[in-house]
């Protein structure tokens, strides 16, 4: 006997290659195995031929090459005759892996299904994504400045006339700067302003920007290129220097070509030369906040700027009464923002006490945190929309829920099979949320992709009251949050199905042959997440009609004059030449007269600022001359017109008159009010020949009010407004232009062009364009908002009419049997279709029931997004729960129908 | 659990042939090996072994004692039919005998079946 055959070798081969199996497989049959090796050798290979022997290998490495995987990947809870401990892991792996493979294959063989779910799926969760993203941009990113939490923002509040959010004048500044020891320092900005830049290339309108000489320092940004500001530079100025101009990155890659050379260039800034001393980095961007009157006054600062220049110190130097600066300040650091509130409330006293013109006006300093401060109007319409979209994947959810439930009840004999060889229930939950896993993964991936698109879609629509859209994008956290949602919609759409259908009356009720969806216990729970479906649908559709009614209140706003066919725009006069009064009149006589005398021109007129274009500093006015400290004062902003502006706007004359050129010629003393001013200052009498007085500086003018006009909105389309009165001007440095064209208004724009040009060729007429246009900008964010709203009420609406037609389909299916012993005991089509119907109805109206009192609960949340609307708005309740129940019973009208006209002998024969 | 034997079959053709092996008394791993090949179906120890775990588990299989022999453990499992094991043979084999009856009705292989 030769106790060495097979070899040494070969049997020591062989037990390494028994690790390959799993450890309690080598525990139980390692060792018979080994024997059967060595039994299998010795008698097919007994000649010890090189090709017997190669034939036992072949046996051996194919029979392990089929059984490691099955024993690996096998699961083995419980293997007999050992203790499950210490494998247990290893085993659980090796399940989980063969549950996927089982579930890829599983949802390769039901595409349809598979491709309703991830698409479902994919677009809650895209949208979900894309919203997050934007939540994540515009609320959570950090300002592009350096040490952002230290900063705030810096406002004046009247509590005299309750108003807030008021500028600053530049003697305050200083005070701020002097008084404030908490505060490292403030800084100022100016409204940027449109000018002409002109340098060796051709003209181009540009933003600039006006800061105060600290200002980059102060935000803790360098130029990325060339040097900021320096206090030399106001000796410089002063001495007739160039003022140092720092450019912005896009300027400079835009008409300088990123030319470095570009540093020492002179150029002409509304004809004021300047020197380039700087370009800014891409990133940096003067992110403000709005001031008083919201979106309306944003108009100008919410251009990006172009050119910065700094505010001379000259510039701080005006009346206390001219607040025309926006202020922002650092914390020292370790000052609490009470600590900082608390000393500017200090120096609110004091200046107070110190001047007249803050004591009549009971002014007082608000500070906020900035990055509050800017994103403050966005908020409530990020949120909002956040919420409307986590509202769109719970239905998704449900929807997959109720997918995967009715399937469910298709894989009864496979699930039978599986738990009688021996899978338990913890196997099969298993294994019903492996498979919604590997669809929430899929269509994650897709909501992914589709999010990316999603983001610049929003980011194109946002409008200019979203801040920060720079920053939106997808990030870490952004993926982060796709994952968490991954995992919340894996446990909201698997759990509850693989819970439900691993009951253990389950096997009981497979057993006997039934289908698992006749259970009633699942039936109801269909129906319940139906029922929750339609009642979030309706909230949805509430929002979107609420919504879509403040879109149309806004459109059909009286807004006091008429903005159809009436053509605008601006035109700023540069310094020097135009610094002469004379001159300056000359153009805008020029301007406005040529203008008018256009064919399918009916009347043209100057005015600064323009409706909705921003606000002017404010004034106080009262119709009882004397001392500042009168009673009767009150505070407004003045606005500047010339004659035919009135005809241009179409404003609505009530009392007096117009102005006329006679007005201009003799630099008038009069005014004409709005009919806001003439009630507050005369109720009930007739104001034209009553005077106003007006402050100006220190001391007070009274004019005559010689005309009453409609209030003509300036401010918001809808919602409180400020007083107005008009001033009649020959026209300051800039103007705009208001032309009433008979039809077609941009057919005007080559004539009008024409006319700028002769008069002076240095000069471009900008911002051109139709008043319908200007407050299309202004209806912007409500449209923004009302769209994605109405888009995700939209998607609820169809995704609940799927849930519904699903649920009632099924239930059908499984009544078939019901249904033909009714009809062929005598029940009509109606009766069915009554019956059928009966159900769904239950269902919706319980879904509109818990949604409208949901929707009661919640729309109060989006009041600051409603214009002219209340938020329990009777009309649109009731219009989106007709809507609802409509598509709802229609969605179960067609499998009903279908029940209907069921031949009761074709059931009864399958049977 | 209930063991409705119609609802394992059709048995794979390893599983199908232990079983049949078996039916004439018990067998241990390497004999049960050699009468499957000579049945016509290649099987290693690896799948022998994993086939009878599976089936202990399912209880249609059960040890029958160790038989003295050569080889390194020195002794060899035997394993033996349970009742139920044998009633999923027999319902397995009617199948099979079923099949072959439709095959022979078929005339699939002319005269040769």
């Amino acid at each position: 006997m030769r106790p060495e055959y097979p070899s040494v070798f070969a049997q020591r081969t062989y037990r390494r290659l028994l690790r390959l199996y799993p450890r309690w497989f080598q525990d139980l049959y390692a060792r018979q195995m080994l024997n059967d090796f060595v039994e299998l050798f010795r008698t097919s290979a007994a000649s010890r031929s090189l090709g017997a022997r190669l034939k036992c290998w072949g046996i051996v490495l194919r029979d392990l090459l089929i059984s490691v995987p099955r024993e690996r990947f096998a699961s083995r809870p419980n293997p007999p005759h050992s203790p499950p401990s210490r494998r247990s892991r290893g085993n659980h792996m090796a399940s989980m892996f063969q549950d996927f493979r089982y579930a890829v294959r599983m949802l390769r063989q039901h595409p349809g299904f598979s491709f309703m779910v991830v698409v479902t799926l994919a677009l809650g969760i895209g949208a979900n994504i894309t919203m997050f993203s934007v939540i994540d941009g515009v609320l959570f990113s950090s300002l592009p400045y350096d040490d952002p939490g230290r900063l705030v923002t810096v406002w004046n509040r009247h509590a005299a006339t309750g108003s807030d959010r008021v500028q600053i004048s530049g003697l305050d500044f200083r005070d701020y700067r002097e008084r404030a020891t908490n505060f490292e320092d403030f800084a100022a900005i100016h409204n940027s302003i449109n000018q002409a830049l002109t340098d060796d290339g051709p003209a181009e309108q540009i933003v600039l920007g006006m800061v105060s000489s600290n200002f980059f320092q102060f935000l803790g940004r360098e130029p990325m290129l060339g040097r900021q500001f320096t206090p030399e530079d106001e000796v410089l100025i002063t001495g007739g220097s160039p003022g140092p101009a720092v450019i912005s990155h896009g300027l400079w890659s835009r008409r300088y070509g990123a030319d470095p050379g570009v540093l020492g260039k002179n150029i002409y800034i509304g004809g004021v030369p300047m020197q380039v001393i700087g370009v800014m980095p891409a990133d940096f961007e003067l992110v403000m906040p709005e001031e008083e009157g919201g979106v309306a006054s944003s108009v100008v600062a919410s251009e990006p700027v172009d050119i910065w220049r700094f505010l001379p110190d000259r510039a701080f130097n005006g009346s206390r009464s001219l607040a025309m600066f926006r202020v922002l300040g650092r914390m020292q650091p370790g000052v609490t923002f009470q600590q900082a509130q608390q000393e500017m409330d200090v120096v609110a006293r004091q200046l107070r006490t110190e001047h007249r013109i803050h004591d009549d006006r009971g002014m007082q300093i608000d500070l906020i945190p900035m990055h509050a401060d800017v994103v403050k109007n966005a908020k409530p319409v990020v949120l909002a929309l956040f919420g409307a979209v986590s509202f769109v994947l719970l239905i998704a959810c449900a929807n997959v829920a109720n997918l995967i439930l009715a399937r469910g009840a298709h894989r009864q004999r496979e699930f039978v099979v599986r738990a009688v060889l021996g899978a338990d229930r913890s196997r099969l939950v298993r294994q019903l949320l492996t498979e919604t896993a590997v669809l929430a993964v899929v269509g994650t991936a897709l909501g992914l992709v589709l999010a990316t698109v999603g983001i610049d879609v929003i980011v194109a629509l946002a409008p200019s009251n979203v801040p920060m859209t720079g920053q939106i994008g997808i990030s870490g956290s952004v993926i982060l949050f796709a994952v968490g949602i991954t995992a919340v919609a894996i446990v909201l759409f698997g759990l509850i199905p693989a819970a439900r259908v691993s009951q253990p009356n389950f096997r009981a009720q497979l057993n006997d042959g039934r289908a698992l969806g006749a259970s009633g216990k699942l039936q109801r729970l269909r129906s319940v997440i139906v029922v929750a479906e339609i009642a979030v649908s309706l909230v949805l559709l509430v929002g979107g009609g609420l919504m879509i009614r403040s879109f149309r209140q806004l459109q059909g706003a009286q807004l006091g004059f008429e903005p159809t066919a009436a053509l605008t725009l601006r035109v700023a006069l540069p310094h020097g030449p135009y610094d002469d009064e004379t001159l300056r009149s000359s153009y805008w006589n020029a301007l406005r007269r040529e203008a008018a005398q256009l064919p399918n021109v009916a009347a043209a007129g100057l005015v600064w600022p323009l409706p909705f274009g921003g606000n002017g500093p404010e004034t106080a006015y009262s119709a009882v001359g004397g001392s500042l400290a009168n009673q009767g004062q009150h505070v407004t902003t003045v606005t500047r017109a010339t004659p035919g502006f009135f005809e241009a706007m179409d404003a609505r004359l009530l009392e007096g008159r117009t102005f006329t050129e006679a007005d201009i010629a003799r630099d008038a003393e009069i005014v004409i009010v709005d009919d806001i001013v003439a009630e507050r200052l005369f109720p009930g009498e007739r104001a034209v020949g009553r005077t106003l007085w007006l402050e100006s500086g220190d001391e007070q003018t009274p004019l005559e009010i010689v005309g009453v006009v409609e209030h003509i909105r300036h401010q918001s389309i809808i919602g409180p407004e400020r007083e107005t009165i008009f001033r009649p001007t020959a026209g300051g440095l800039w103007m705009a232009l208001v032309v009433r064209a008979g039809q077609d208004p941009y057919g005007l724009l080559s004539e009008l062009r024409q006319i700028g040009a002769s008069l002076d060729p240095e000069i471009p007429l900008f911002n051109i364009r139709t008043f319908d246009e200007y407050l299309g900008y202004h209806i912007a964010p409500t449209r923004f908002t009302m769209t994605l709203a109405s888009v995700f009420a939209f998607v609820a609406l169809v995704l609940a009419a799927v849930g519904l037609y699903g649920v009632i389909s099924y239930s059908v299916a499984q009544r078939a049997s019901e249904i033909g012993v009714r009809m062929a005991l005598g029940a009509h089509d109606a009766n069915i279709l009554r019956l059928v119907l009966g159900n769904s109805v239950a269902m919706v109206a319980g879904g509109i029931s818990l949604g409208l009192v949901t929707s009661l609960a919640l729309t109060r949340t989006i009041q600051s997004l409603l214009y002219g609307v209340t938020p329990t708005d009777p009309l649109t309740f009731f219009g989106v729960s007709l809507l609802l129940s409509g598509v709802a019973l229609l969605a179960s009208y067609v499998p009903a129908r279908r029940a209907a006209r069921v031949d009761p002998m074709t059931v009864l024969r399958r049977e | 659990m209930g063991k409705a034997p119609e609802q394992r079959t059709p048995l794979s053709p390893s599983a199908f042939h232990i079983l049949l092996a078996l039916a004439e008394g018990p067998l241990h791993g390497y004999a049960l090996m050699q009468q499957v090949a000579d049945a016509g179906v290649k099987v290693g120890p690896g799948t022998i072994y994993g086939a009878l775990h599976r089936m202990q588990e399912a209880g249609w299989v059960k040890p029958a004692g160790a038989e003295k022999a050569r080889g390194p453990s020195g002794q060899r499992q035997r394993y033996e039919l349970t009742p139920s094991g044998r009633s999923v043979l027999q319902t397995e084999a009617r199948r099979v005998v079923h099949t072959a009856d439709l095959v022979r009705a078929h005339a699939v292989l002319g005269d040769e079946a």
